[in-house]
């Protein structure tokens, strides 16, 4: 724990040295776990931290995780998230947010808002595809890939929707796929969402004021089995469905995301914890 | 106090008299834009027009549900100018509706809402061709209960709106100005209150 603790302090100093406010984090500004399509504006910033964690019978995992993205056009932008892992247990392979992994690698991804149109005042439907690098960091899942030489990987998306001033549909997919190192391979995982939200009448606010909205998210998501030596380990892979309640608030360039989701379909195999329940506060600063 | 002095005084008096005036000098924009629909899209779209040189800041309100955005600048903006800024930060621009919110303009001192605003080439349009534009406008104005506020240069004034506006459509309510722009376009706008008759401001 001291340990855990001490290596917060350091990363913590470390964002402030790098001149990053402490207020940050989040998975940009639409649902909390499913995909979407928002993208930064034309050289804007926008800083995130991210709390999350998966709570099963017996093991829980938590982690923080930072994420810097910068808008280079309105429609192309760049994601670097680091990890900080609190608490590691041996779940099912996931993805865990759609644009920061619930895992201890390093992750750099390209958003390309690939169609846009504003459809009338208020009312929007666009595409956005997504390509990411997966690096490994130091800090070891747990279970048996505890003991896994890994290897980086990557991560593509597509994600379209729909965004009103009432209204918001959004469905997407994803693909992780991790290269082999020396006969070990982490498992591919097939992720895939799909949000409604929902703003009531009385939230409708103008600007600057505290703008919130409602979502229903349910995500879910498909892994095979780990390799090790070139043997391919059964009952450490599956398929989750998981449905819960979040929400977003925003205040001018300020944002506060959060909520949980509960497993609706669970195939998962006998080498895994069961997972239970599955949360995550994201803080959003955009500069 | 010899003549020199006090020609000074009366250069410092008219001067200052005249900064005030020209620290107001402001144009208005109301911009109908496409796609906004939360805090982040205003946050967005505010902070691209107060890149824009010229635009006070303080100025930019943004109307979600309506889908517009009202700013004033101290310099002109083309719309092409502010349909890059809407566009960088992730929008489209509908259309544009421009006040110049001069002390020259009978619009901005009235403080009338401006309706409609149109920009018409004064040289590329034969006086034909500008009769049926201001026929278009004012047959808007009159349906709506507004008036026309028409800002151009003085010789086009009286050689061609005035005669239009008085001898053909005596059911608009008109009120001329002088442009201070640098070209020669004519600037017609649709106001809420409509000024008494035919007027020179």
């Amino acid at each position: 724990m001291k340990d855990t603790l001490r290596r917060l302090l350091v990363w913590t100093l470390a964002g402030g040295l790098a001149g990053f406010p402490h207020t940050a984090l989040a998975s940009g500004h639409g649902p909390v776990f499913g995909l979407t399509t928002p993208t930064n504006g034309a050289g804007g910033w926008a800083l995130d931290l991210g709390f999350m964690g998966r709570a099963g019978d017996d093991d829980n995992g938590a982690m923080s995780r930072a994420m810097l993205t910068y808008g280079f056009i309105e429609d192309l932008q760049l994601s670097v998230s680091l990890p900080l892992v609190f608490a590691s247990a041996p779940f099912s392979p996931a993805r865990g947010t759609a644009m920061m992994p619930g895992t201890g690698d390093f992750e750099a991804i390209g958003a390309w808002r690939f169609h846009r149109q504003g459809t009338a005042v208020g009312t929007r439907v666009e595409s956005t595809a997504y390509g990411g690098l997966i690096v490994p960091g130091p800090q070891k899942p747990a279970g048996m890939a505890r003991d896994l030489r890994r290897a980086p990987g990557f991560y593509t998306a597509v994600a379209t929707g729909f965004a009103s001033r009432s209204h918001y549909v959004w469905v997407g997919a994803g693909y992780t796929r991790f290269a082999e190192r020396t006969g070990d391979q982490r498992p591919d995982i097939l992720s895939y969402s799909a949000v409604w939200g929902y703003r009531p009448a009385p939230l409708r606010k103008e600007y600057p004021h505290w703008d919130w909205r409602w979502f229903v998210e349910m995500t879910g998501e498909k892994a095979g089995n780990l390799r090790r030596a070139d043997l391919e380990h059964g009952g450490t892979g599956g398929h989750q469905i998981l449905l819960g309640p979040t929400a977003l608030g925003i205040y001018k360039n300020y944002a506060i995301e959060g909520g949980v989701q509960f497993p609706v379909y669970r195939d998962v195999g006998a080498n895994l914890r069961r997972e239970r329940v599955r949360y995550a506060v994201n803080f959003s600063y955009f500069f | 106090m010899n003549r020199f002095t006090t020609a000074v005084l009366v250069l410092v008096f008219v001067v200052s008299s005249a900064l005030p005036a020209l620290a107001q000098r402001a144009f208005g924009y109301e911009l109908k834009v496409k796609g906004m629909m939360c805090a982040f899209c205003a946050y967005s779209l505010s902070k691209h027009l107060k890149a824009a040189d010229g635009v006070t800041p303080e100025s930019i309100e943004v109307d979600l549900a309506g889908g517009t955005v009202t700013l004033r600048s101290e310099k002109p903006l083309e719309r092409a100018r502010l349909s890059e800024l809407v566009r960088a930060a992730g929008f489209q621009l509908e259309a544009v509706a421009q006040t110049v919110e001069d002390s020259s303009t009978p619009a901005a001192r009235s403080g009338r809402r401006v309706l409609m605003s149109l920009t018409v080439d004064g040289r590329g349009l034969a006086e034909g061709e500008f009769d049926s534009v201001l026929q278009a406008v004012g047959v808007l104005a009159s349906q709506r209960s507004a008036g026309l506020t028409v800002v151009g240069p003085a010789d086009l004034e009286m050689r061609t709106l005035r005669p239009i506006l008085m001898g053909r459509t005596p059911a608009m309510d008109a009120a001329f100005s002088e442009s201070t722009r640098p070209d020669n376009t004519v600037l017609i706008n649709v106001v809420a209150a409509p000024p008494q008759g035919v007027s020179r401001r």
